[in-house]
């Protein structure tokens, strides 16, 4: 039993022509405590939603979460159930994640009322704010008064006042400059390992993913493709997706190595292709991928993808 | 560096832009960029570096109430100031520029073809027809399928990537010298990102157009950059090759800039980000810009602006006390 | 710590009501707005000595032209024009801020159910809104007078009647949207009951864009008041109402007196309503807010 437990979500919603998209079909993730399980795709891949509906922001249309082994209720009008409040979650953008009108004091104090709540560790808003980086002398300015990164840290200290067992931070950096990114994905590295929470990471940044997380799970079009331990994915991916998501990243380093392109555009989410969803892009897509959709399946142990073809790229 | 003239030569480059309290603030303070043709030229830099406001200037395109120093060459021709009718001539014909976001550089309300034959009617005086069969040709260069049908369609009917290689296209369309892109790629997913980059360097082979590439992506930048001026608080602090400049950064933030990215193994370097946050406009330190973030700085750096001096072949940064010599050369 | 320069970034103007009335004072359009409607309002307390002559007194011959004695004239009854003016600001202006007060509450509770509970009690507040806001709000006002009896309290009650929905679709769209701010959700998954989140992180985002509203609406709300009594159907006779006034006086059209000062007087107070709403709202949009700092 995962401490986090995600079996064969469904989430769907209305597009704009009133077509059903289906964002998530299907999907499995877990998370253990201690453990940073990252999820990643492009934009469209419905990973943001899978997050949402993973703390229960979304109501999901099919399949199941788990958290510390009871099932995990969506938001309505009442107040969130009392041991869900140890799922907590990381939002992306840190202007619109704190109320502007309110002191971080007080916005670290809903925390810390949730932590006496469940009998767990309490601490003071000081130590919340020390804890995440920033001093504590800072509880009575504004979220305004921040830059972003500050912001980010204090987003985080937020939720770490509520003494979680679990956080959901969906896309956390992407909205920082580099160098905060980096202070930021530090922190949330030192959280983990010190508290022992696990973490979900969703990021589309496949170069941060895989120094901090321990486990990738690569999203396409609504689906999970491949979930391995992030250094096994980036020496070897078995899914095309993968490894044209992992050739299409740029270096750095001054080679002058042009990226890897992947030709052809994701489809629409309301009209997916049939069979393999990424048949239609794939470089090696037999005849079998229109037709039949990959099983999610183990390759060996760890490794897991959805490709009637994954042995052979594996190699 | 160059065996011929460059084609495009921005000499002292100074900017200065009004303040919200009525003052002004120097925004770029005495930058020389200088790209060749044919030659891919990047323009690195945060937030506030005045690497945009650079580019603008080039294309006289900067904000009203905007003052200049120094000047822009293009070919041999002025085109800041009071160049007049001829720099306006030449810019619309011989420079080009694509910017961030796709969707709000096209109009949403004008067809791909009309967007892209308009400006070429009117400038060059060409029938619609001719204009016509310029814009599909250019349509296919860029690689967007059934040209012909996409002229009859409307921006927001094509994804992203196809937006930008839209706009891209339309940018060149009248056959400029070079192609100003500010922050090409930066909107667009990493894999869609792959695929423009590759369309830069290939038209860049078959149109000998130079660009201009401006981005706070380093890997962009590798990926496409002959050479690379790295910017800060409104200077150059660092330029030269691309290899040079990225492999072997020799100016402080340069290195801190490149230490803050994940790239290599995680074992290969710890994420070290860079303290503090890049000065805003109006508020640049006195002496060197960097000296607060920088921790190898010396007196000499509160008090002196220092300047470009050179560290190797091609190779200069703005940094008496070179911290790096040692490691880097 | 890394990044962590502590000292705080340039203040944003953000909103906040404290604020407010500190930036009001820089801008002359607001100021103007806000000094005309404190000397307006001074003026009707201090009504009683600042006229010679009583508002309902007929004290004159009629018809007197503006003169040292009667700076306004004399009406048809030779009542004095000015001490009728200044005595009409106790009417209209007390009615039209009782008139804004209710609407703005009834407008705001309606609203906040109907965006709150959505579903259809949503459907049902709204269109009831769409159906009220269909009418022209003179024509409504007048049918609901009709129904209760002319009267300047009625008046006010059938402008209420005409005037809440906008309070309603202002709060319902602020509330649909603040609800899916991720500040909110924070606060929802930290176990705050819908209910509270709306109180602690909604309701101060509304706050300043319904004072706002209502300021703009004051003006309005005068402006109608003035319209129904020109009608006969708000204030009656011999109550001093600045509409009411106008009306009269339209009956004699080369005696200009009697419809003019009543009538600039109405003008004086729309515009200040609107000068000193327009300044508010410029200083609450965060964009326009920069010139506040």
């Amino acid at each position: 039993m995962s401490l986090l437990e995600v079996r064969d979500l469904y989430v769907r919603y209305r597009g704009h022509s009133g077509a059903v998209v289906t964002a998530v079909a299907g999907c499995n993730i877990d998370v253990e405590e201690g453990q940073i399980v990252a999820l990643v795709g492009e934009s469209g891949c419905g990973k943001s939603s899978l997050g949402k509906a993973a703390v229960g922001l979304i109501t999901p249309a099919g399949g199941s979460v788990t958290f510390d082994g009871t099932p995990v209720e969506p938001l309505g009008r009442k107040a969130r159930p009392a041991p869900q409040r140890r799922l907590q979650m990381v939002f992306q953008d840190p202007f619109s994640s704190l109320n502007p009108r309110r002191p971080i004091g007080e916005l670290i104090a809903d925390g810390i009322r949730v932590a006496e709540g469940h009998g767990g560790k309490r601490r003071s808003v000081g130590e919340c704010l020390e804890r995440v980086g920033l001093s504590a002398g800072i509880a009575d300015r504004f979220p305004h008064q921040f830059s972003g990164g500050q912001r980010q840290r204090i987003a985080i200290a937020r939720a770490l006042a509520a003494d979680p067992r679990c956080i959901v931070a969906d896309e956390p950096i992407s909205a920082l400059d580099a160098s905060a990114q980096a202070s930021i994905a530090n922190l949330l590295v030192d959280l983990v390992a010190d508290l022992k929470v696990g973490l979900l990471f969703i990021s589309h940044d496949l170069s941060i993913v895989r120094r901090i997380a321990d486990v990738t799970t690569v999203m396409y079009l609504g689906k999970i493709v491949e979930r391995a331990p992030s250094e096994a994915l980036w020496a070897r991916p078995a899914h095309p997706y993968s490894r044209g998501l992992i050739g299409a990243i740029t270096e750095p380093d001054g080679e002058g190595r042009l990226p890897d392109d992947l030709p052809g555009d994701v489809p629409d989410p309301a009209a997916p292709p049939p069979g393999c969803r990424f048949h239609p892009r794939c470089p090696i897509a037999i005849p079998r991928c229109a037709v039949e959709e990959p099983a999610f399946r183990q390759l060996m142990p760890g490794r897991m993808a959805a490709c009637h073809l994954a042995e052979t790229v594996l190699g | 560096m160059m065996a011929r003239a460059p084609l495009l030569s921005i000499e002292n480059l100074s900017i200065s832009l009004p303040t919200a309290d009525g003052g002004r603030a120097l925004a770029v303070r005495g930058v020389d960029i200088a790209i060749g043709e044919g030659e891919i030229v990047g323009l690195a830099g945060e937030s506030g570096s005045g690497k945009t406001l650079s580019a603008l200037a080039a294309l006289g395109l900067l904000p009203s109430g905007a003052t200049t120093g120094g000047r822009v060459m293009f070919d041999g021709r002025e085109l800041m100031g009071e160049g007049g009718r001829g720099a306006a001539a030449v810019r619309g014909r011989d420079l080009a520029m694509v910017f961030q976001d796709p969707m709000t550089a096209l109009h949403p309300m004008l067809s791909v073809g009309r967007q892209m034959t308009e400006h070429l009617v009117q400038h060059r005086r060409i029938g619609r027809a001719e204009a016509d069969r310029i814009a599909i040709a250019m349509l296919d260069r860029v690689r967007i399928p059934n040209p012909k049908e996409a002229m009859a369609r409307f921006p927001h009917q094509f994804s992203g990537g196809m937006r930008q290689r839209i706009a891209i296209a339309s940018a060149l369309a009248a056959g400029p010298r070079l192609l100003i892109a500010d922050e090409p790629t930066t909107a667009l997913d990493v894999t869609v990102q792959a695929g423009i980059l590759r369309l830069i360097e290939n038209l860049r082979r078959e149109l000998k157009l130079s660009v201009l590439l401006i981005t706070h992506d380093l890997g962009v930048m590798s990926a496409l950059a002959d050479r690379v001026y790295v910017m800060y608080a409104g200077r150059v602090v660092e330029l030269g090759s691309r290899a040079a400049v990225l492999s072997r950064p020799r100016h402080p933030y340069a290195r801190g800039l490149l230490d803050a990215l994940p790239h290599g193994s995680p074992a290969d370097h710890p994420l070290q980000a860079l303290p503090g946050s890049p000065p805003s406009i109006g508020r640049f330190p006195a002496g060197c810009a960097f000296h607060p973030r920088c921790r190898f700085a010396e007196d000499i750096c509160r008090a002196d602006i220092p300047e470009l001096l050179p560290v190797g072949e091609g190779h200069a940064i703005a940094c008496p006390v070179d911290p790096l010599a040692a490691v880097m050369a | 710590m890394s990044d962590g320069s502590l000292a705080p970034a340039e203040p944003i103007a953000l909103p906040r009501r404290r604020f407010l009335r500190r930036s009001v004072w820089t801008q002359p359009l607001g100021l103007v707005g806000a000094g005309l409607l404190v000397v307006i309002v001074l003026l009707a307390v201090f009504a009683p000595w600042l006229t010679a002559h009583g508002p309902v007194d007929m004290v004159a011959k009629r018809f007197m032209a503006p003169s040292a004695e009667h700076w306004f004239g004399t009406d048809q009854l030779g009542r004095d024009v000015f001490a009728r003016v200044i005595y009409g600001a106790r009417v209209s202006l007390p009615y039209a801020l009782q008139l804004v007060v209710m609407a703005a509450v009834i407008g705001t509770l309606l609203g906040a159910i109907a965006g709150y509970f959505g579903g259809w009690i949503d459907g049902v507040i709204m269109r009831a809104a769409d159906l009220v806001m269909a009418f022209p709000d003179i024509i409504l006002a007048m049918a609901v007078v009709a129904a209760l009896g002319p009267g300047l309290f009625n008046a006010v009650l059938a402008v209420v009647v005409v005037s809440w929905p906008i309070y309603a679709r202002v709060v319902r769209s602020m509330l649909l949207t603040i609800r899916d701010e991720p500040y909110v959700q924070s606060s929802r998954l930290l176990g705050v009951s819908a209910m509270r989140a709306l109180w602690v992180d909604v309701r101060p985002n509304v706050v300043g864009p319904l004072v706002v509203l209502a300021a703009l609406e004051f003006g309005h709300a005068v402006l109608i008041l003035a319209g129904l009594s020109f009608l006969g159907l708000g204030a009656q006779p011999p109550t001093p109402e600045w509409g009411q006034m106008v009306s009269d006086g339209s009956k004699y059209f080369d005696k200009w007196w009697l419809s003019v000062f009543p009538g600039l007087a109405i003008l004086l107070v729309v515009l200040a309503a609107n000068f000193l709403g327009d300044t508010l709202r410029d200083a609450l949009d965060p964009r326009t807010a920069k010139a506040f700092r």
